[in-house]
């Protein structure tokens, strides 16, 4: 379901051959500057060896600064593979930094503007992408510096630092290994912040008004509650949130009760009861649904076996069962050798799993035996209860439930595509209650 | 630089999203519990009581003490805008004095329920007197003011441009202001979760837009979907 797996930057890119790299010594996480370092053409940055991946929300690295070296003339940042190697990132287009020496933060030029404190040996730096927000900030030593740059829309971004004077050292921690090296900032803080801030910029879109003016929500709870037949509480809805005007008729509430009876046999088993009253609920729905009429003979066949009724079971199945799962076609015999042609293979399965029934002694035991597990039995009833309900024209499902499954299947799509801030959200946080709804939205999404 | 951005926006068919949509497992006890918060967060009492009773859906809290805002709401959905006002100064004097622009809502649809009721000079009067002065204090509220009043000179109210505020959900509107206003004076959770999943909805389908076509459920109240336009 979830998206591919994409690497993330776990340490410096040691393998790049440029002018530039021979004035670094790169070991894993760990960068130190040997070059001459006299003028801004002996400035050398490095990257990560793999770019932030693009589904990231937010993302997060630290950099220490091991060593100030002559000038401290660090810059910390962001850059895309084009950025060239001699120049610190922020110097060129689609590189971004925050430099040490004198605190500026840099973006496509050569002059920054002031940003933070300046940094210096001892000194830690994070760093967070926010995808959501397209924003850069920064921390020292934990103290949110705020944001550095807006509209940051680069897709491949590798974290960078780059240096200018001798000695400058720093180690990076890309947090790949939290367990040995945890982050010094607190991640889950920054992250449950930014979901925060994402549920607010949600939570404040207009929903539509009903197209007749009505109250949205009010139809949403009376239609839920009229599907599920709470039918007195739809009553107090639609007098006291709708303001009248709604109502149910009696043959409404007449059918959902023969529905609920139906569903209650199936469940229990009493298929001839449930045929019975389906044909009065709703003549014809059994001859134009064969499926439907199939599986309930069936479940009937089985149920007898289980009640060891196996002469019987066997009578009905060849009368009733078997023909109808040949088809109209017709023949005789096993539908399983001949009846192939008309038979969806899943209903073929079934007629076998039940047949297989009779070889055992306790049919319930048997490797066939789930046909006579609850399960099985609840999920044929809602099968039916879905056909009653196409019968008589009405959807199989209220529009508030209709709206949450549209509502998660499109966060779930937009997840799946890569969009950063979905990977933050969760459908389920969203609905549950008895909880602060701030601690609640701070919970960040699975991603 | 346009570099990594997809030109072609996926199509999903509808037999394709109708499968994702088969996938999804939504659980009754979750939808009960968004309806009971629903009912419990915008006070609507007997609903609620009798929403406990047939679901099994436990409420949360004490129904019994939100009596006074199922009160309130009532009278603001009946259209006795001033018995609210009184109760709530009953209550708690503060919630209105702080809140300008409640406040000016609730005036607002007592001129609304003035209008509705014909007493067209009233609700002159009334407008002169209590909804000027505040809109000239505050220019965000002014141009509400001026909507609310341009009422007046619509012979047929309902087939102006201006219908929406005489709608019932105009009422339910300003309830449910004063409702969570209320609700925030007593420190407690405010805002109901339904309209959330909806906002969610609104929004999540608005961004999967920028990536693919499919289809949407764009009329809230019938949950019908439908098809994504044909290319463009």
């Amino acid at each position: 379901m979830a998206a591919r797996q994409q690497p993330q930057p776990s340490a410096w890119d040691a393998s790049i051959r440029s002018s530039a790299q021979r004035y670094l010594s790169v070991d894993g996480c760990r960068v130190k500057y040997i070059g001459p370092g006299s003028e801004d053409k002996d400035a050398a940055a490095v990257r990560s060896n793999h770019p932030v991946p693009s589904d990231c929300p937010i993302f997060y690295f630290e950099v220490e600064i091991a060593s100030r070296g002559r000038d401290g003339f660090i810059g910390i940042g962001f850059s895309t593979a084009e950025v060239e190697l001699d120049r610190l990132p922020g110097w060129e287009p689609h590189s971004y930094g925050y430099h040490g020496d004198d605190g500026h933060a840099f973006s496509g030029r050569g002059t920054g503007r002031a940003y933070g404190p300046i940094y210096s040996t001892g000194d830690w730096i994070g760093v967070i992408l926010n995808r959501v927000e397209r924003t850069i900030t920064f921390t020292k030593k934990g103290y949110d510096l705020g944001i550095a740059f807006e509209n940051v829309t680069e897709e491949r971004l590798y974290p960078s630092v780059g240096f200018r004077t001798p000695e400058e050292e720093i180690v990076a921690n890309f947090g790949t290994d939290l367990a040995a090296r945890p982050f010094r900032g607190d991640l889950a803080w920054i992250r449950a912040e930014a979901t925060q801030r994402l549920y607010s910029s949600i939570l404040s879109t207009s929903v539509p008004r009903g197209s007749k003016g009505q109250s949205v929500i009010g139809e949403l709870v009376f239609g839920y509650l009229r599907h599920q037949g709470h039918w007195d509480t739809a009553a107090a809805v639609a007098r006291d949130v709708l303001g009248g005007g709604v109502a149910v008729s009696a043959q409404e509430v007449e059918e959902m009760q023969l529905r609920r009876q139906i569903g209650k046999h199936v469940a229990a088993g009493e298929i001839d009861v449930a045929l019975a009253l389906v044909r009065q609920l709703a003549p014809g729905l059994l001859d134009g649904d064969p499926h439907i009429h199939f599986r309930l003979q069936c479940q009937k066949f089985a149920e007898m076996i289980k009640a060891g009724l196996v002469a019987e079971a066997i009578e009905y199945g060849r009368t009733h069962v078997v023909p109808l799962g040949v088809g109209p076609q017709g023949g005789s015999g096993v539908a399983a050798s001949s009846g192939s042609a008309s038979m969806a293979a899943a209903d073929r399965e079934l007629l076998e799993d039940a047949t297989a029934l009779l070889a055992y002694d306790d049919p319930s035991a048997g490797p066939t035996g789930y046909i006579l597990l609850p399960a099985h039995r609840n999920e044929l009833a809602a099968t039916v209860d879905r056909a009653l309900l196409a019968h008589s024209g009405r959807c199989a499902e209220s529009a508030l439930e209709a709206a949450t499954r549209q509502a998660s299947a499109t966060l779930q799509e937009l997840k799946r595509s890569g969009h950063p801030a979905a990977q933050l959200l969760d459908l389920q946080s969203l609905l549950q209650q008895g909880r602060d709804p701030q601690q609640l939205l701070l919970e960040p999404g699975g991603s | 630089m346009g570099r990594g951005e997809s030109n072609s926006k996926r199509r999903i068919s509808r037999d394709e999203w109708e499968r994702k949509l088969k996938d999804v497992k939504i659980r009754k006890e979750d939808m009960n519990r968004v309806v009971m918060n629903f009912l419990v967060t915008e006070g609507y009492v007997d609903a609620a009581r009798v929403f406990e009773r047939e679901s099994g859906t436990a409420p949360g809290v004490d129904l019994e003490q939100i009596t006074d805002r199922t009160e309130i709401r009532r009278a603001v959905q009946s259209g006795d805008v001033e018995q609210a006002i009184e109760r709530v100064n009953d209550l708690d004097p503060d919630i209105l004095e702080r809140q300008q622009r409640l406040f000016f809502h609730l005036q607002q649809q007592r001129l609304i329920e003035l209008i509705r009721g014909g007493q067209l000079a009233e609700a002159l009067e009334f407008a002169q007197e209590y909804l000027a002065p505040r809109g000239e204090d505050n220019p965000e509220l002014l141009e509400e003011l001026e909507r609310t009043v341009a009422l007046l000179v619509f012979k047929d109210v309902k087939a102006s441009p201006l219908a929406d505020l005489m709608d019932v959900a105009q009422r339910q509107k300003t309830a449910s202001e004063l409702n969570a206003a209320i609700l925030a004076a007593q420190s407690q959770e405010a805002e109901p979760k339904l309209p959330n999943l909806l906002k969610l909805l609104v929004w999540a389908q608005r961004q999967l837009d920028e990536k693919a076509t499919y289809p949407h459920i764009q009329d809230l109240v019938s949950g019908q979907l439908e098809d994504p336009p044909a290319d463009n």
